[in-house]
């Protein structure tokens, strides 16, 4: 390999105790991220994307298995273990940008914090005040909005704040936590838009978590299908569109709405959606899958499937391949 | 890079300051709310120079104008020993706006910063030990450990607040905890926590910002009960003593003299009421403000 990966992830598990017993979130997940790589990461809600995200943020340990970052630095400590530079590194944007400001600071406040959190503390505050507008000068919002509180702007403008805001730290990795998916559909394409265009002009790598396959197909480099906390398939997204495997993605790919009779056409025509994501409490035995997969076979219900490399690149894991 | 600098003058405090403003204004009983407590403290203020006989909140007796019923001369008349009852009321007024005051200064820093500090390291042994002192506070009525307090020690004005604080400060406690509790849920939160910035920071530039309206809210509400809990303490003897007036002692001696001297109980049970009824509005006003505000 030429160059370091970004992320490494390996056995990936965590476990969360509750009243009701062991949750499983997520079982054993290994994915790589290379630099300057926007990488999907996408799966129905309840199948762990998230858990992964906010493991790599640090919000929450992992129950087993490795994060390494760069190569060197270990990301299954929490965020209270971890150094200053790491966290100034990598970066979260939320899925709820009203959320994820305070509403009661306004714009200028919100973005000060990161400059005196990871800038040289020598900095006048002009300086930072012209840090602060570069920032926003790159995410595309006017100055005027500084002196906004947080709560009277727009869901995509907060957005815009949460992705200026990661930006004055300048990271190299941001981890984006369905970023689009609480916001109207114009404004979604404007944010995507933002974010690759971001990613190009100032090398960044990306973690996308979502449930939007259209949106993958659009920004992603390679991608991750996530299915009850299991990596179900991982490849380049151009050959995921042209050849799933797991008959799982082949669902996912064929629930997607379609407008034309021509874009009919391209979809899988296998699996149509049937039955919900198992409660994570009460995982299946064997394939995670079994009990929705319209191939299933006797060894499905016993023995959980590997992964494996399928064709050079393409990883997937199913009994059936 | 093109850049226009922004305005730095445009203080966005100011402006969040005037539309709360408009917002209370349009509230006709938050203003009467708050001019029933403007006026409430302009008489206490100036209550030595506005009493037409200042000399009788003390030590006086005037036997020629004992009982006289309201007049022009005495607008709220006259009690047993001829003291005028409007100038009694109001330096009683003063004292009892200064023991709520007083009260709150004592009770609600320490109950906040408990809260705090119980509802952002939730689960560990600080918010059980915090929690569970506060709640045995909270077991015994306030009135009763109040009494205890001001028995313990001397019986005067400062003790009687101390007392009446020591009860209060577990409902602020257990108030800032909740709302810590739920903001802490909040993704700036932790945001702010992943990022790195330091606990203080967080408790009193995160979290406190969000919660302060429910408990500046709940202070203008307090005051009325404080007062309340006051002249009940001067009811049994207890905090201001005589002939120093108080509003519940007032109520409370003149009692035996009802119904035919009614003036000596009504006016300053009828002031008790005003006071409670103004912070009461006014409490409410600042919570409609605010709860819509922060949304």
């Amino acid at each position: 390999m030429e160059q370091k990966l970004v992320l490494d992830v390996k056995g990936l598990r965590k476990e969360f105790k509750t009243k009701q017993g062991k949750l499983v979130a997520v079982n054993g997940v290994d994915f790589q991220i290379r630099p300057g790589e926007i990488f999907g990461l996408v799966g129905e809600s309840g199948s762990g994307k998230s858990t992964i995200g906010f493991m790599i943020a640090g919000a929450y340990e992992p129950t087993a298995g490795m994060i390494s970052f760069k190569g060197e630095q270990d990301l299954t400590k929490s965020y209270k273990e971890r150094s200053k530079e790491l966290k100034r590194d990598i970066q979260l944007v939320f899925q709820d940008p009203g959320g994820s400001l305070n509403p009661r600071k306004t714009i200028r406040q919100i973005l000060l914090a990161p400059s005196q959190l990871y800038g040289d503390q020598h900095l006048t505050s002009a300086e930072r005040e012209s840090r602060i507008e570069e920032a926003m000068f790159r995410v595309g919002l006017p100055l005027s909005y500084l002196n906004k509180y947080s709560r009277a702007i727009g869901g995509g403008e907060k957005q815009l704040v949460c992705i200026a805001r990661a930006l004055i730290a300048e990271p190299s990795f941001i981890v984006l936590d369905e970023p689009t998916s609480a916001l109207d559909v114009s404004i979604q394409a404007k944010i995507t838009n933002k974010l690759s265009e971001l990613q190009k002009r100032e090398r960044l790598s990306y973690l996308f978590i979502t449930h939007n396959l259209c949106l993958v197909r659009n920004i992603c480099d390679r991608l991750a299908i996530m299915y009850l906390g299991d990596l179900c398939e991982y490849t380049e997204t151009t050959e995921f569109f042209r050849n799933p495997l797991h008959p799982y993605t082949q669902m996912l790919l064929s629930s997607i709405p379609v407008l034309s009779e021509e874009e009919e056409r391209l979809k899988p025509e296998k699996a149509k959606s049937v039955g919900e994501i198992p409660n994570p409490l009460n995982r299946p035995a064997g394939c995670s899958f079994h009990a929705r997969c319209p191939m299933k076979m006797a060894v499905c219900t016993k023995e959980v499937p590997e992964i494996r490399e399928v064709s050079p690149g393409h990883f997937a894991s199913c009994h059936r391949l | 890079m093109k850049k226009s600098r922004v305005e730095k003058s445009f203080n966005p405090r100011l402006e969040a300051l005037k539309k709360s403003w408009y917002k209370f204004s349009r509230n006709p009983l938050s203003l009467l709310g708050l001019s029933v407590i403007m006026v409430i403290f302009f008489l206490a203020i100036f209550a030595t120079v506005l009493a037409p006989y200042p000399e009788d909140s003390g030590l006086s007796v005037n036997f020629t104008r004992t009982f006289q019923s309201p007049s022009r001369q005495h607008l709220a008349g006259t009690d047993e020993y001829g003291r005028d009852i409007f100038s009694r009321m109001l330096v009683g007024l003063r004292y009892s706006l200064a023991i709520g005051l007083l009260v709150l200064i004592l009770a609600v820093p320490f109950g906040i910063l408990l809260g705090l500090l119980a509802g952002y390291y939730k689960e560990t042994w600080l918010e059980t030990i915090v929690m569970r002192f506060t709640e045995l506070f909270m077991s015994i009525p306030p009135l009763i450990l109040a009494m205890v307090i001001c028995t313990m020690f001397t019986n005067s004005y400062f003790f009687s607040s101390v007392g009446i604080a020591v009860a209060w400060w577990p409902w602020y406690t257990r108030l800032t905890y909740n709302l810590v509790i739920s903001v802490s849920n909040e993704l700036y939160v932790l945001y702010a926590k992943l990022s790195g910035i330091n606990v203080l920071k967080i408790i009193f530039k995160e979290i406190l910002p969000n919660i302060y309206p429910s408990i500046l809210t709940k202070m203008s509400l307090d005051m009325g009960s404080i007062i309340i809990i006051a002249s009940s303490m001067n009811f049994v003897g207890l905090g201001i003593q005589p002939p120093t007036p108080s509003l519940g002692a007032m109520v409370s001696n003149s009692i035996s003299y009802l119904p035919e001297y009614w003036w000596l109980t009504v006016f300053p049970a009828l002031l008790v009421i005003l006071i409670v009824l103004g912070f009461n509005l006014l409490g409410d006003g600042l919570n409609d403000i605010m709860s819509v505000e922060g949304k």
